[in-house]
């Protein structure tokens, strides 16, 4: 089965008499945790059939005068195309997690503004194992056991002992912690600090981390295939990201560096993909306007009362986006997709109950390198978010 | 046994991490950080920020920020957090009573 609990996607997990084999702490908790909390057909927090859910919700959104789609990054490709095309047939906007996540990594890799690579050549040959403002022991637990650091690979045959692992971040984390031997752990109070550093020392100058740049650089250049991971820490750590690729293009003009995002929502990158490949944006999207902008952040659109209805599916921003911002999905009709009673699920005007992809439902996810799975459930429910957006697209 | 650390505010930042194996209403502190503000394993303490307030329970951790403070990124956290939803700067003081729930943070709607 494909654990689909983070962007790993980790295709070795099995369920054996209940039990399940290789799932890390967050792939264990959502098998364990799979009957709790389900959530209910609801409008106006009434209990209903499906069906009724799903045309009260075709009537919220046909009606809408500004409507809006968010989230879509826990299921399937085919599921975020049906989305995309009702976010066409409405004129809407539609967003998901990336323009507050890793949304600009994904967009440099897709643009090949920097070059990326694949985690199986990671484990096969990377040296240098650069992690900058991830945590993977907590966003991503397998990452550095099934693909980075620790496993044995075609050119490091003896596993960490033939790499160097690098990490920057504000606190030593569990991750910072590992860097011992053959490591660097970069303590950073501004992380813009460090990129400066970089692009000094390759140009012969000394900057605030001159010494640690030093280290790093040396290792970077004994080796033609390094990786570097990148997460929020330094999407929120650097006044902006092009300072940053505009580095990692210059290390690249002396040592080879790869680019990949550490981790995010088990799909994400497949909703970037999505409509990268319809639209040329990867996400902040408005179909009336036929245009990407800031503007048009799902958080940005609440913050300015500008939708009056917004279908989410997957997501709960009630938990995840600052609450003076996702309280004013009160004010709006909401249409909640959800396999979980979500906190926002609780206070939206319909709920639709749905399927875990990957556990309950099948599909096609893309890692978080670009690599694309084939989903292999437990079983296989009707009511999915496939089933339930094209429904919904129908009565469109 | 008086603490005089009850009486005592301090204003600390708070970074929001993912953090999966501890969610709910807690914040995890710096035990150096904690011992030098008076705040021990357990406390609940006020969190305030504006007019927002939370009980919380505070947790010791050596992987927490030297001289700071993290909480899980949830709705606890995001009940503080503004436009950088990674950190925020905040009011600490020990406090009596229970831990904020979700409930209290929904009624607040």
């Amino acid at each position: 089965m494909i654990c689909t609990g983070c962007s790993c996607l980790c295709d070795d997990v099995e369920i054996r008499d209940g039990k399940i084999l290789n799932a890390c702490y967050r792939g264990y908790k959502v098998y364990s945790k799979l009957s709790e909390n389900r959530a209910r057909a609801l409008v106006d927090r009434r209990e209903v059939s499906v069906d009724d859910a799903i045309e009260k919700a075709v009537e919220i959104l046909g009606q809408a005068k500004n409507p809006a789609l968010y989230g879509f990054d826990t299921t399937t490709v085919e599921a975020q195309e049906v989305a995309v095309k009702i976010a066409e047939k409405l004129n809407a906007f539609i967003d998901d997690n990336s323009s507050f996540c890793l949304g600009e990594v994904v967009e440099a890799i897709l643009k090949k503004d920097v070059p990326s690579t694949t985690l199986e050549d990671v484990r096969d040959q990377a040296y240098v194992i650069f992690y900058w403002g991830a945590n993977p022991y907590s966003s991503a637990p397998r990452h550095m056991s099934k693909f980075t650091y620790y496993p044995r690979g075609m050119k490091r045959l003896k596993g960490y002992e033939d790499r160097f692992l690098v990490v920057v971040d504000v606190r030593r984390s569990e991750t910072a912690k590992l860097a011992k031997k053959n490591a660097i752990f970069i303590k950073v109070e501004s992380d813009d600090e460090l990129v400066e550093s970089f692009n000094l020392a390759l140009e012969g100058k000394a900057g605030k981390y001159a010494k640690e740049v030093g280290t790093v650089i040396t290792e970077l250049k004994r080796s033609d295939f390094n990786a570097m991971f990148v997460g929020l820490g330094l999407k929120y750590g650097v006044r902006n990201l092009d300072g940053f690729f505009e580095m990692i293009r210059k290390i690249n003009r002396v040592a080879k560096l790869y680019l990949i995002p550490s981790a995010f929502h088990s799909n994400m990158r497949g909703f970037n993909e999505v409509l990268f490949e319809k639209t040329g944006s990867i996400n902040k999207f408005s179909f009336k306007e036929q245009r990407s902008d800031k503007l048009f952040a799902f958080t940005e659109l609440l913050k300015r009362d500008e939708i009056d209805a917004v279908l989410l599916l997957g997501t709960d921003p009630l938990s995840s986006i600052p609450f003076e911002i996702s309280k004013k999905i009160m004010r709006i009709k909401t249409v909640v997709v959800d396999p979980k009673m979500s906190l926002t699920a609780k206070i939206a005007k319909v709920v639709v109950p749905s399927a875990f992809s990957g556990f309950e439902s099948s599909g096609t996810m893309v890692r978080s390198d670009g690599v694309r799975k084939r989903l292999e459930p437990i079983e296989e429910k009707e009511v999915n978010d496939l089933w339930i957006l094209k429904k919904i697209s129908e009565g469109l | 046994m008086l603490r005089i650390s009850k009486f005592l505010k301090f204003e600390v930042e708070v970074l929001v991490v993912r953090d999966s194996l501890n969610e709910g209403a807690v914040i995890f502190f710096h035990p150096e950080f904690a011992k030098k503000i008076g705040i021990k394993e357990n406390d609940l303490v006020e969190v305030s920020k504006g007019d927002k307030v939370l009980r919380l329970r505070a947790k010791l951790s050596n992987f927490a920020p030297e001289n700071g403070a993290y909480m899980p990124n949830n709705i606890f956290s995001s009940y503080f957090t503004e436009n950088n939803f990674k950190k925020f700067k905040a009011n600490v003081e020990i406090a009596d009573g229970k831990e904020s729930t979700v409930e209290e943070i929904l009624d607040s709607l």
